[in-house]
């Protein structure tokens, strides 16, 4: 009988004759929409603001700390990630996200606030990290001839778990709150809960090619100037300018939707005066595209190249943030929610497209850890995003401009992003031969 | 077998997030899209 600690080696996942590639997403999207719960955080706000007595900046600064550690978590342990394999990260990832679960559920029983940060930003935040890029090179490696598509349905996923962990903890708060009590601590008890099934699920059920294994009946192409068959190895790799260009490129294109996503409800509310509700209702709509164009542009990428749908991505998205100003003078909401959910397609597809344009310049040997690197750029994004905005936005109020009309100088800033993310996908060209692995 | 119950364990948890948001996004094709006037006008 094998041990435990075997089982969960890269060794016992390698995958045997005639096992079915097609397991591999499924496993990797129960990982992925359990740990995109991060994105739905902003439900438990208020109900934790009332719980902990702390107010509510302070109650957000656990999801902050956690998107950090997220970035942070993903680069320092790429390396480790390749060598142990997923099924170990996907355990550890389990421990720790569910784990942060359990602390904020007893941050809550104690009213502590530091516990909070602690275990939902700082443990949980490591689990996302792992999570995350736990199985983006094992689908690439599963999927060469399509690993836009493998990667996209993963990152998916990831776009799900806000849809799934907003109205799951919704209805656990309403059925738990009583008389003193909100539900928060018992609701993030139940999620811990639910989540390690999901992700237990996926650990179990993944499992890495053999050396050397390709799909039947696929011949890989030839090098061309644009895919590499050589392997780059993260230490290499991240000194590269590729992989800065690449850098800059997540981190614009992260930013550009983040000024969209982030003040959603409220930019349709003051552009055109309309009800809470729909406001709410828009933001629903947007998680939709964001989750869809996750997968869709991800695939379509396979087809036209990534450094093409990167430009598509830039291109469009600048064009549409500058028709943005005219739907609000005209009045055009059909004309604003139309361009608004294809600027958050494309924002879902730029995170769902790197790892693929990351295989392309590097190779598969270390492309999980070197995923993991990049991801300090979406850390970096979150931050200077927003900030970006609301400054802009709050001192066009102060000078005097109507709200409405406020956020069009944001969306000019938003164009200005895109196009600097739009020269650094130019520039991108493939890494020297002098960084290749030598082969032994 | 195996192959579909494993996709069905994640279809149905992502298929009830998405029919969630699309309750929510609702309201916005179904009621009368100006409650309030914009911010701009008096």
């Amino acid at each position: 009988m094998s041990s435990p600690s075997f089982a969960l080696a890269r060794e016992s996942t390698v995958g045997q004759t005639g096992f079915n590639r097609w397991l591999v997403p499924p496993a990797a999207i129960a990982v992925h929409m359990c740990i995109g719960q991060v994105y739905g955080f902003s439900v438990f706000n208020k109900p934790l603001t009332l719980a902990l007595g702390a107010d509510i900046t302070k109650v957000q600064f656990a999801y902050q700390i956690a998107l950090m550690m997220l970035g942070l978590s993903a680069a320092v342990f790429g390396k480790w990630v390749e060598r142990s394999g997923p099924r170990k990260t996907m355990v550890a990832s389990l421990l720790l996200f569910c784990g942060g679960l359990v602390l904020s559920s007893l941050a809550v029983r104690f009213q502590s606030l530091y516990l909070l940060l602690f275990g939902y930003g700082i443990v949980g935040g490591i689990g996302l990290g792992l999570g995350y890029i736990a199985p983006v090179s094992t689908l690439v490696k599963w999927f060469p001839d399509r690993p836009g598509m493998a990667t996209g349905m993963a990152i998916m996923g990831f776009g799900g778990g806000a849809l799934i962990g907003s109205p799951l903890a919704q209805e656990l708060m309403k059925h738990f709150a009583g008389e003193g009590t909100t539900g928060a601590g018992e609701t993030l008890l139940v999620m811990a809960g639910i989540y390690s099934v999901f992700m237990l699920f996926g650990a179990f059920l993944v499992r890495v090619p053999a050396e050397g294994w390709r799909p039947e009946g696929w011949v890989p192409k030839a090098a061309t100037r644009s895919i590499t068959r050589a392997s780059v190895p993260v230490d290499t790799a991240w000194k590269t300018p590729q992989f800065w260009l690449l850098w800059v490129v997540l981190c614009m294109n992260v930013s550009a939707g983040i000024g969209v996503l982030g003040r959603a409800a409220d930019m349709c509310q003051d552009m055109f005066g309309v009800s809470a509700a729909i406001g709410a209702g828009f933001t629903g709509l947007l998680s939709i595209f964001n989750m869809g164009g996750r997968f869709a542009w991800s695939s379509v990428s396979d087809l036209t190249g990534r450094k093409a749908v990167y430009s598509i991505y830039f291109i469009l998205g600048a064009a549409l943030y500058a028709v943005l100003p005219y739907a609000q003078q005209t009045q055009n909401k059909t004309l604003f929610v139309g361009c608004t959910a294809l600027i958050i397609s494309m924002y879902g597809g730029g995170f769902a497209t790197i790892p693929a344009y990351l295989r392309d310049l590097f190779g598969t040997y270390q492309v999980g850890a070197i995923h993991g690197r990049l991801i300090t750029a979406w850390s970096v994004a979150a931050v200077i995003g927003p900030g970006l905005i609301n400054s802009l936005f709050t001192s066009r109020v102060a000078g005097g401009i109507p709200k409405a009309e406020a956020y069009n100088g944001t969306f000019y800033l938003m164009c200005a992003l895109l196009v600097v993310g739009l020269v650094a996908n130019l520039l991108v060209r493939p890494v020297s031969e002098r960084h290749h692995l030598k082969q032994p | 077998m195996k192959l579909f119950l494993s996709w069905l364990l994640v279809a149905l948890p992502l298929g009830w997030g998405v029919m969630q948001s699309i309750k929510k996004a609702t309201p916005l094709f179904t009621q009368s899209p100006v409650q309030t006037a914009p911010a701009s006008l008096p």
